[in-house]
């Protein structure tokens, strides 16, 4: 039994990473295609290179989301738990997907989680929620802007008397660094987040021990589903379907990819902590904007991070607790 | 083709230049929607608060699937979405998402469309009754909200879809009849817009030359607006 539970939790598990690499692939390749520093086709083939390598980095992040819940009772009951999480995450990104609701991926991931090991009465590490996710969660867009802001001044003051076209040309050459260190921070934290929930259930499910690395297994396929996610999901955003794309010139691209891509890396390998990667790109390019012109800053996309925030914990976690009470009459658990 | 250093910028006296894409700021260069507001004399937006917020999602997707050159025809009609705002938001909506699948099933049906059509449709009929009794206001915003964010985005972004799909010959074309329509139902001039070749309505109304100068487009901006026209100079010299 425990067996094809573990199965069901790992299909689902890779198809949520799947939908996250679709959702989040304008971020790593948005600013680069929009100062034409790469045509669509290499920025996607390379985001979804960049993506695989980036999910080999490190487990930091892994263990911390797998370290966020401890489901109790029977193996069985253990990954119902999980995979209610699992299932919270997902339906809350199709209900935000439908009806415009600003959300975040990693958010739902969280809040699924805690919501289902509430709902079933396991145990939850509220000190790692608070200092792992929800203080990361609210710092890193505005780290994000004001490191966006500075880095985008010096950049202005060091070339200040130089050519512009000799400039320009220069930072789109160097977008294409900033880019792939872009989608390689995509997949450091976000393929990262589902291995630590298939940890997680292999966990519960008896399959590995707590103080295990992660199997090899668990990474290529988690680096697999979210690479192929992006790629497929490039190709949506590039058909205007998607997210608009903010034309940047390539200093300021530069900039923002770079900025973001630090935060990415330095939260993942320094703080153990999963963050949003839309937020944070999305909060360096209004900060890159903002050194010319205050009215620059969109402060429509700034509500929208907000109202994530508010918004997506609880509602994840409610819909992962009615999901815990479906599976648990489908499974038949006491 | 190298890719140019700046971005294009219309020559003194000359037509402003649409580009695709959001844009921070005006020098980065202008799409259709930035266009309006700064027509409009507001704030440099492309969602500006002139436009009902379903046309303006509809008219940035217009300009950023439009090819260069049939990008520039939508430049006619900057005027109309200047000023492009409903007394009855909630049906315009609607009546926009609606116009939009009910066009595109004719270039491409697909189940998607069929299903989001019914979804409009519906939701239409339902603008079009009187409001029941006993429904709270903040219920009616709430439904409201979530159409035009969830399914009336939905519906338009398929209809583009569907309009991105044909030919390159024939996509302009059914761009700009698109957002004609969106146009049309939302002030409720549903008159004035010829369908080519898939309906026996025969509509006139708007322009067809589609070749508007920046002279005829700020004698059309609302009431003369100063701003405006400040912002419009600066956009164009």
């Amino acid at each position: 039994m425990e067996q094809v539970v573990v199965i069901v939790v790992v299909l689902v598990a890779l198809t949520f990473d799947y939908t996250n690499g679709f959702h989040d692939a304008a971020n790593a390749i948005a600013t680069s295609v929009s100062t034409r520093a790469l045509t669509p086709r290499v920025a996607l083939v390379m985001a979804a290179v960049m993506n695989f390598a980036g999910a080999f980095l490190g487990q930091a992040v892994a263990n911390t989301v797998s370290d966020i819940i401890v489901p109790g009772g029977s193996a069985t009951h253990g990954l119902v738990v999980v995979l209610a999480g699992l299932l919270g995450a997902i339906t809350w990104n199709v209900i935000t997907w439908a009806y415009g609701l600003p959300s975040s991926s990693s958010h739902a991931l969280i809040g699924g989680l805690v919501g289902a090991a509430i709902a079933s009465g396991s145990l939850v590490h509220w000190s790692v929620v608070l200092g792992k996710v929800v203080i990361p969660m609210v710092l890193s867009p505005v780290v994000g802007f004001g490191l966006a802001f500075a880095m985008m001044l010096g950049v202005m003051w060091a070339f200040r008397s130089a050519s512009p076209s000799r400039t320009n040309r220069g930072f789109r050459l160097a977008q294409t660094v900033s880019a792939a260190a872009m989608a390689l921070g995509h997949g450091l934290q976000d393929a990262q987040k589902t291995m630590g929930v298939i940890f997680l259930a292999l966990l519960t499910g008896g399959f590995v021990n707590s103080g295990d690395s992660l199997p090899i297994w668990v990474i290529v396929a988690s680096a697999s589903a979210i690479s192929l996610g992006t790629y497929s999901g490039g190709w949506r955003i590039m058909r205007t379907l998607g997210r608009r794309i903010i034309h940047l010139d390539p200093p300021r691209g530069f900039a923002a990819e770079s900025v973001a891509a630090s935060v990415l890396y330095t939260t993942a390998f320094v703080f153990q902590a999963p963050i949003s990667t839309t937020h944070t790109i999305t909060s360096a390019v209004m900060g890159v904007g903002a050194t010319k012109r205050f009215s620059a800053v969109r402060w429509g996309v700034a509500r929208s991070i907000l109202i994530a925030w508010v918004l997506t914990l609880p509602a994840a976690a409610a819909v992962a607790a009615a999901a815990y009470q479906i599976l648990k009459l489908i499974f038949r658990l006491p | 083709v190298p890719p140019p250093e700046t971005p294009p910028r219309p020559a003194p006296g000359t037509r402003l230049y649409l580009t695709p894409a959001a844009h921070l700021l005006p020098e980065d260069g202008t799409c259709l929607m930035e266009a309006v507001s700064a027509a409009a004399g507001l704030s440099w937006s492309d969602n500006p608060t002139c436009t009902h917020p379903l046309l303006a999602h509809l008219a940035r997707l217009v300009n950023d699937a439009s090819t260069e050159a049939g990008r520039q025809v939508l430049l006619e009609l900057i005027p109309g979405l200047a000023n492009a705002t409903s007394d009855a938001p909630a049906r315009a909506s609607a009546s926009l998402a609606s116009a939009c699948t009910d066009y595109a099933l004719r270039l491409r049906p697909t189940q998607l469309l069929i299903h989001l059509h019914h979804v409009t449709m519906t939701q239409l009929r339902r603008e079009q009754r009187l409001p029941a009794r006993g429904t709270p206001p903040w219920v009616s915003a709430a439904r409201q909200r979530v159409f035009l964010h969830g399914p009336g985005a939905r519906a338009v972004e398929q209809s583009v879809r569907a309009c991105t799909l044909l030919p390159p010959a024939e996509r302009d074309g059914a761009l700009l009849t698109l957002l004609r329509l969106g146009l049309a139902a939302v002030t409720g001039d549903a008159a004035g817009v010829p369908l080519p070749g898939h309906r026996n309505r025969v509509l006139g109304g708007l322009r067809s030359d589609a070749q508007a100068d920046t002279t005829n487009i700020v004698s059309a901006l609302p009431a003369g607006d100063a701003r405006a026209q400040a912002w419009w100079r600066w956009l164009t010299v």
